[in-house]
């Protein structure tokens, strides 16, 4: 497995990163998926306790592997054998959740080694439900809570995303892409 | 070409999409209404009128069998396949994924050429897909992969070709759109109503944060088209809810009414030789998707650049960048230098930190190939 070639989804429990991961998946991903208890009991009635794993195939024997990180904050010890090298990051955010910025203060630093290296890209999910915070409200979060964070790409992609739509997460996974190199598809 | 359809006076060239959904129509139709030359006209799912080419989304659920069905009814009409493993699809003339203007007109182009014999002529063995060529750093020209038993004719890769003496500007502070922008700024509800028929054609309500619109983005593009000084304001209370009418929010409406009032041309407020630096990313999976809209905000989100640089750079079309920038603008996400009081160029050295901090070509192949793969799901 060439580790490079890995896309890790995070963020907290219920935020959609198990649903786009299904969503752009060439395989049935491989899901943890369990019951959830205690923490996580009132949000979701099932939820990944380890991670969950799937592939983009490119057709020439290389693939892109998707991970997505347990939700619960107790986990965090496995996120660091996520993001072992990779291609980016891409943080969901639960617009529903009491605190967003919290949430999002908490992921972006507790990946902070790996985002000073890859991009990051942001996916707001339930703003159908929640319409505030906006983007807009997100970019400025983001001043404040990324002040003491060396971010590859200081002015992320935040984007509205239903983790169930292909679009939108195919949206957020060209963002990365260009976030990396805006020149990708030109002729050299 | 056909005379069934005119806009301006010029004969259209119709076109029916086969097996594409909603997002992908839009962009085609985007992609047409800024292509001035060529005049195509994406035909809407109900017009019965016998289209001139076809192009087709093989990667769909239904794609396939809807591009047999239509290529069985309709021998003679040419059909552009599009997909992300142009392979699989040797008995089709094929464009591969990400599609890009500079490839999908010169196909277009080439199929409509009369040339019934080698569109007839059985299939001996796939040609180079394109997207291979756009993917591999060695290659340069740029092959449509065709079911010809003569060798595929070839595209040469039309690059944007950009003259700084011939861009037209337009003024976003003057006319229908500073009249907008005052009437959100002051809390005013407005209608804008086509004079010549009476029309009502949007109503915005800035005080819900919404605006109702009767016509769509193809619509009000031709209705900008025929005249800005036929749409007038009227006073938004004068009237009554319709339900034949969608709701955009404002920052849909903004981003939308100053792309199409753009219409590839400039806006006065942006030098075209200044940096330019987007402060943060538009909410791009809930506006209208404008061409090349991810790659040239990655590209001046990562460091300012003047438009000039930009379209050399990304090779991009101008009309792309002016349409992207007026819209970019009009939700106030650009920073940049105004155009009065300003005197010479500055030097634009961030760029080419930028060019600097690209991947190794092995990897900027890999990335690519991704891209196609994600672009083509």
């Amino acid at each position: 497995m060439r580790e490079d070639n890995k896309i890790v989804f995070t963020g907290p429990v219920g935020a959609g990163k198990t649903s786009a991961i299904s969503a752009i998946s060439d395989v049935p991903i491989i899901s943890t998926d369990a019951r959830a208890s205690d923490m996580t009991i009132n949000r979701k009635g099932h939820t990944t306790v380890a991670m969950d794993y799937g592939i983009l195939h490119l057709g020439d024997k290389s693939k892109v592997h998707l991970y997505g990180t347990p939700g619960q904050e107790r986990f965090d010890f496995m996120w660091d054998i996520l993001t072992t090298g990779g291609l980016g990051l891409i943080l969901m955010l639960d617009n529903t959740r009491p605190n967003p910025q919290k949430d999002m203060h908490f992921f972006l630093h507790a990946f902070k080694d790996y985002i000073a290296d890859v991009p990051v890209v942001l996916g707001i999910s339930k703003t159908d439900l929640n319409s505030r915070p906006d983007t807009a409200d997100y970019a400025k979060m983001l001043a404040e809570v990324g002040q003491d964070l060396h971010m590859l790409n200081p002015v992320p992609p935040i984007f509205e995303v239903d983790g169930r739509n292909k679009e939108d997460v195919k949206n957020l996974v060209m963002a990365l892409l260009f976030s990396i190199d805006p020149g990708l598809g030109m002729l050299p | 070409m056909t005379d069934k359809a005119q806009i301006a006076g010029t004969p259209s060239t119709l076109v029916r999409g086969i097996g594409l959904d909603t997002r992908k129509e839009a962009v085609f139709r985007m992609a047409f209404r800024m292509n001035r030359k060529a005049n195509y006209r994406f035909l809407e799912a109900d017009d019965r009128q016998a289209p001139d080419v076809a192009i087709a989304d093989l990667d769909s659920p239904d794609g396939l069998a809807e591009a047999d069905k239509f290529r069985k009814e309709n021998p003679e009409i040419p059909l552009l396949a599009t997909t992300v493993v142009p392979n699989n699809f040797p008995q089709f003339v094929t464009l591969t994924k990400p599609i890009r203007m500079e490839t999908l007109f010169p196909a277009l182009e080439q199929l409509l050429q009369p040339s019934p014999t080698t569109r007839e002529s059985p299939v001996q063995q796939p040609s180079e897909p394109v997207g291979q060529v756009l993917n591999s750093a060695a290659a340069t020209p740029e092959k449509i992969s065709t079911s010809v038993q003569q060798p595929a004719p070839v595209l040469e890769r039309e690059k944007p070709s950009f003259d700084p003496n011939q861009i037209d500007y337009f003024d976003p502070e003057q006319g229908l759109l500073a009249l907008v922008q005052r009437a959100i700024r002051d809390q005013i509800s407005v209608g804008i109503v086509d004079r010549r028929n009476g029309r009502l054609l949007w109503r915005i309500i800035p005080e819900q944060e919404k605006v109702d619109a009767s016509v769509s983005m193809e619509e009000a593009q031709a209705i900008f088209r025929e005249g800005e000084e036929n749409l007038i304001l009227r006073d938004g209370a004068s009237f009554t809810d319709n339900d034949s009418v969608h709701s955009l929010t404002l920052t849909e409406y903004l981003w939308q009414i100053h792309a199409i009032a753009a219409d590839g041309r400039l806006s006065k407020k942006i030098p075209l030789n200044r940096p330019v630096k987007l402060r943060r990313w538009p909410n791009l999976t809930r506006l209208y998707p404008l061409p090349e809209a991810l790659r040239l905000a990655a590209f001046l989100a990562r460091s300012p650049a003047s438009p000039a640089l930009t379209i050399r750079m990304l090779q991009v079309h101008s009309q792309a960048l002016f349409n992207f920038l007026a819209a970019a603008d009009a939700l106030q996400l650009l920073e940049y230098s105004p155009v009065s009081g300003m005197t010479s160029e500055p030097a634009i050295p961030s760029s080419t930190l930028a060019e600097a901090q690209r991947p190794s070509p092995a990897k900027r192949g890999f990335l690519g190939r991704l891209l196609s793969k994600i672009a083509g799901l």
